[in-house]
């Protein structure tokens, strides 16, 4: 378990922009440290602006969100996967992957380490001098992974990060998001449209619905063996596959 | 084998040679004087007999353009920089910045030459002055350009104000600050050209006071001949300037 990964609870979280009718209201969550929570719910009904009020990037309209059982708590470290690798074009990737530490003011000769070890944990230690146009979408959403882990974080917050690749190479980050959370078993959370990937990555899979939306069904995921590729081809995961889709489905907007 | 039509350097071959042998048909069935429309080869014999004047011009008109256009990307970066920081100040100048680029050069050079005087400062003033909106305009265009997610990378981060500016912002402006500085190279000649025929000097002959002061003694040929020099030495500037790479150069 990692030391600083947290227990976070939301309690009657609620977000507006401006004057528009709030996307989130009332929303309630708890998750004990170190789980994969899956984030299912239709496109726009507020997956992103959730991860985003976790991360302290937005603000709150109301309600609490509590880090190891406090309101005032200091934010665990946090890191945040996006949809795009938002890697710096000019950068090569050892530079891109130590740009977290640079922005802190560590020194060259540490940042050049430290990210060299993320990068190798990674699979992009042959990688580092290349810049983003000569690496493919795999390696760069890779490089975006390992630079979220320079800083050892508690909690890592991933939106939709792996959908704008091909289904193989999903499903291998996939793998080796898993196999990288084994190690240092981070509390987070992971948002999704595939209901697939949902299943095969959390222990639990949180279904947001409603405007503004709340969380409306919350399916366990429980297999017997750490999970690895061949789980994909075990009946029990089709199950849940089909079970998590009929709940999905129930709940979403006709 | 590739056919002519499909060639690079074919086309522009032909209507170059084709300009030609309409240029000297024009001089020939119009029976227009030398002084009238020199020809090619007369424009060529003007830069042999001149060649020591116009090598001078060059360099006087080089030096000109150079230093308005260090001046123009210099002092056009910066201001970009500074407007940046603050939208208060960019709402404020921005309209401004727009308004002084379409001030004709010819009118900026007459004022400029009242208040500094005939001479080279003036010259190297003007050349600045037609340079430093466009590199404004492009570098403020690239400062703002920067992607939202990689703002919020760096909000995440939380990022000191100065590190966006120059770990982000500035990066992200460089292919457009070059395009700026591109189109200030150019001008920059134009600046210098315009400026000499102001306030150039016979002691310090640019290419621009050369052509004023041959067309005052009717040798039309080496008018040709220095405003090609001018075309030639404005592609040589612009050529430069292409050569610098649109990667930022970060560490």
């Amino acid at each position: 378990m990692h030391p600083l990964a947290p227990h976070i609870e939301t309690r009657g979280l609620r977000k507006a922009f401006g004057d528009q009718p709030p996307v989130l209201d009332g929303l309630d969550l708890v998750v004990e440290p170190g789980r994969i929570i899956a984030l299912l719910g239709a496109s726009g009904c507020g997956k992103s602006t959730l991860l985003r009020l976790i991360a302290g990037t937005l603000p709150l309209s109301g309600g609490a969100i509590l880090f190891n059982g406090e309101a005032q708590a200091e934010r665990p470290e946090t890191a945040f996967i996006f949809q795009d690798p938002v890697l710096l074009p000019w950068l090569d990737t050892l530079h891109n992957i130590s740009l977290p530490l640079r922005l802190r003011g560590m020194a060259a000769h540490e940042r050049r380490e430290i990210a060299t070890e993320r990068a190798c944990r990674v699979g992009l230690g042959e990688a580092l001098g290349r810049y983003p146009d000569e690496l493919s979408g795999g390696m760069r959403m890779r490089a975006s992974l390992a630079r979220a882990l320079t800083f050892s974080p508690g909690l890592m917050l991933l939106d939709e990060p792996f959908g704008a690749l091909d289904a193989i190479t999903r499903n291998r980050l996939n793998e080796e998001l898993l196999a990288l959370h084994a190690r240092e078993r981070w509390t987070t959370f992971f948002v999704t449209h595939s209901v697939t990937e949902a299943v095969f990555l959390a222990d639990r899979v949180v279904i947001l619905g409603g405007s503004p939306a709340r969380v409306v069904d919350v399916v366990e995921i429980a297999f017997a063996q750490a999970r690895s590729a061949s789980l994909r081809t075990q009946i029990a995961y089709q199950q849940a596959v089909a079970e998590t889709t009929a709940r999905l489905y129930a709940v979403l907007p006709a | 084998m590739k056919s002519l039509g499909q060639s690079r350097l074919f086309p522009p071959l032909l209507v170059g040679l084709l300009l030609v042998a309409a240029w000297y048909a024009l001089r020939h069935f119009l029976a227009l004087e030398a002084f009238r429309l020199p020809v090619p080869h007369e424009i060529l014999a003007a830069i042999w007999k001149e060649r020591q004047t116009l090598a001078g011009g060059v360099r006087v008109t080089f030096l000109a353009s150079l230093g308005g256009f260090f001046a123009a990307t210099f002092f056009g970066l910066a201001l970009s920089l500074i407007l940046t920081a603050s939208r208060t100040l960019r709402r404020g100048f921005l309209p401004f910045v727009v308004l002084m680029q379409v001030i004709p050069i010819i009118a900026t050079a007459a004022i400029v030459v009242t208040w500094l005087d005939a001479g080279f400062p003036a010259i190297i003033t003007i050349a600045f002055f037609i340079g430093f909106f466009p590199v404004v305009a492009n570098t403020l265009a690239g400062l703002r350009a920067v992607p939202a997610e990689q703002l919020e990378l760096f909000r995440l981060y939380k990022a000191t104000p100065l590190q966006e500016l120059f770990l982000l912002r500035l990066p992200t402006a460089w292919p457009y600050f070059l395009t700026g500085a591109q189109i200030a190279a150019t001008l920059a000649v134009i600046g210098s050209v315009t400026g000499e025929i102001f306030a150039g000097s016979s002691a310090n002959a640019g290419l621009g006071f050369l052509i004023i002061s041959y067309r005052a003694s009717f040798e039309t040929a080496a008018v040709f001949a220095a405003t090609a020099l001018c075309a030639l030495l404005a592609m040589v500037f612009w050529g430069a300037v292409r050569l610098v790479p649109t990667r930022f150069p970060a560490r």
